[in-house]
């Protein structure tokens, strides 16, 4: 049930990137559904499935976007692990970190894919106007996160999102 | 901060994944056939989602558009009744220009395409994410007899041509990419150069190969596709010059040229079936100058 889940939220988060986000920018700048969506599952089931789903939404993601396949699968599976190594720590602080941190690692998500894209010979992803970007889809992410984070606690079945034992 | 105790399967997991996703980025390099075949089919499922859904929030978009795009259509207005005011104000000469500009706007009916095949097709969206922003979707696509590299026009000239097709949709790079390069030929000079996109400024392309230091470019001389070796046919017009500049170490020119086509507000664009080696592909005839329609400048998607 919890993949039958996971499966339909890619599958809608990715259409809604690629229609309405497309379109509802912000100064030219989108938020990323799918890379958000890989943090706070990182977030709620650990590194391990974290990095999994990480992976499969990239990928899914991938195959809209015009850079090579695998790199969105890539940033979004390394991200999302290392949100889920430390999200006992993330969790145990103040109650807006875990939101904070996930748009913040969402935009991290975002520079890894930037940087993997140019370091495999992309063109125009490192430019001058990527902190700037970076910026908005971290506040974007943060001011996302409270209902994606339902949405994925949802995928896993409910269990309590402080111990990440999905 | 340390790691979970079951920190060597996690990272034994991530491992797989990171070479699985370096895999397929090396395959995708190679242009692996089966793995493109796999992507455009998975493109083809996601297509009518897609469609469904930019219908479904259509809506929301246009009020968003229309909220947070105002400036952008002040500016725009204001522009346009600049241009109304300089058209009015002008003299005699003026009037008969424009008397010639809507008989050029009668025949136009994209008349510079010839014998070329073609197919309108609609824009339904711009680009995915937060890069490569100059590219946009169409609904048309392999079904219709579409190919990769088809160049893509509006009544006002190139705006670009087709870098990815599916079944039912497809992409387009816009004619303002850096990475868009076009063999170009001025009416005047008969120069053949090589233009490409101006990146963040998408009204204007730049020629900056192929024009000779000694040529006589002149603003207002119009920019047409050479044809030729080119992948595109020939006659397709681009803009008008509306800069001369001496290019590096005076090797050449660097000739500014204003964009027909408005690629800002795109919605129906015409798909040129072109094939380059197709046998009865005539483009080294250039057709005359005075076909090439230089008074749609402003115009918008013509189709």
């Amino acid at each position: 049930m919890t993949v039958l889940r996971l499966g339909l939220v890619a599958f809608v988060a990715v259409i809604v990137q690629s229609t309405l986000f497309a379109e509802l920018r912000i100064e030219g700048v989108a938020p990323e559904l799918p890379f958000l969506l890989a943090v706070l599952a990182g977030f709620t089931a650990g590194p391990d499935r974290g990095a999994m789903f990480g992976f499969a939404i990239g990928l899914l993601y991938d195959v809209l976007l015009p850079s090579p396949l695998g790199v969105a699968a890539l940033a979004a599976a390394v991200v999302a692990y290392l949100v889920g190594a430390f999200q006992q720590s993330l969790m145990q602080s103040s109650w807006w970190l875990p939101y904070v941190g996930s748009g913040l690692m969402s935009a991290a998500a975002l520079g890894l894919f930037a940087l993997t894209a140019e370091v495999f010979g992309q063109r125009g992803y490192v430019n001058g106007d990527l902190p700037f970007v970076l910026l908005l889809v971290g506040l974007l992410g943060t001011a996302m996160s409270p209902m994606c984070r339902w949405l994925v606690a949802w995928c896993y079945g409910g269990d309590d999102l402080r111990t990440g034992t999905a | 901060m340390a790691l979970p105790n079951r920190g060597g399967r996690t990272r034994y997991t991530l491992i797989v994944l990171v070479l699985s996703a370096v895999t397929l980025l090396t395959l995708d390099f190679r242009g692996f056939g089966p793995l493109e075949s796999a992507q455009t089919g998975l493109r083809n499922i996601l297509a009518p989602a897609q469609e469904g859904a930019s219908a479904l929030f259509e809506p929301l978009t246009n009020v968003w558009k229309g909220a947070f795009d105002y400036d952008d259509v002040v500016a725009e207005n204001a522009r346009l009744a600049e241009e109304l005011a300089q058209i009015k104000g002008n003299t005699t000469a003026e009037a008969i220009a424009r008397a010639e500009l809507e008989e050029l706007a009668k025949q136009l009916d994209l008349e510079f395409l010839g014998d070329n095949e073609r197919v309108v097709a609609r824009v339904v969206g711009g680009a995915v994410g937060n890069f490569n922003s100059y590219t946009v979707d169409i609904d048309k696509g392999s079904a219709d007899g579409m190919a990769e590299g088809m160049p893509v026009v509006t009544g006002a000239g190139l705006v670009g041509q087709l870098v990815r097709v599916d079944r039912d949709r497809s992409t387009l790079q816009l004619v303002s990419d850096p990475d868009f390069n076009v063999a170009v030929k001025l009416s005047t000079s008969r120069d053949v150069g090589i233009g490409h996109g101006n990146g963040s400024d998408d009204r204007t392309l730049i020629i900056d190969s192929g024009i000779e230091a000694e040529s006589v470019v002149s603003v207002g001389d119009t920019v047409s596709t050479a044809g030729g070796a080119s992948r595109f046919p020939a006659g397709l017009p681009i803009g008008l010059v509306t800069d001369v500049q001496a290019g590096e170490a005076a090797l050449g020119q660097r000739v500014i040229v204003n964009l027909g086509a408005n690629l800002d507000r795109l919605d129906f664009v015409t798909v040129v079936l072109y094939d380059p080696e197709a046998p009865d592909t005539d483009d080294a005839t250039d057709p005359p100058a005075a076909e090439i329609p230089p008074a749609t400048v402003t115009e918008e998607a013509g189709s």
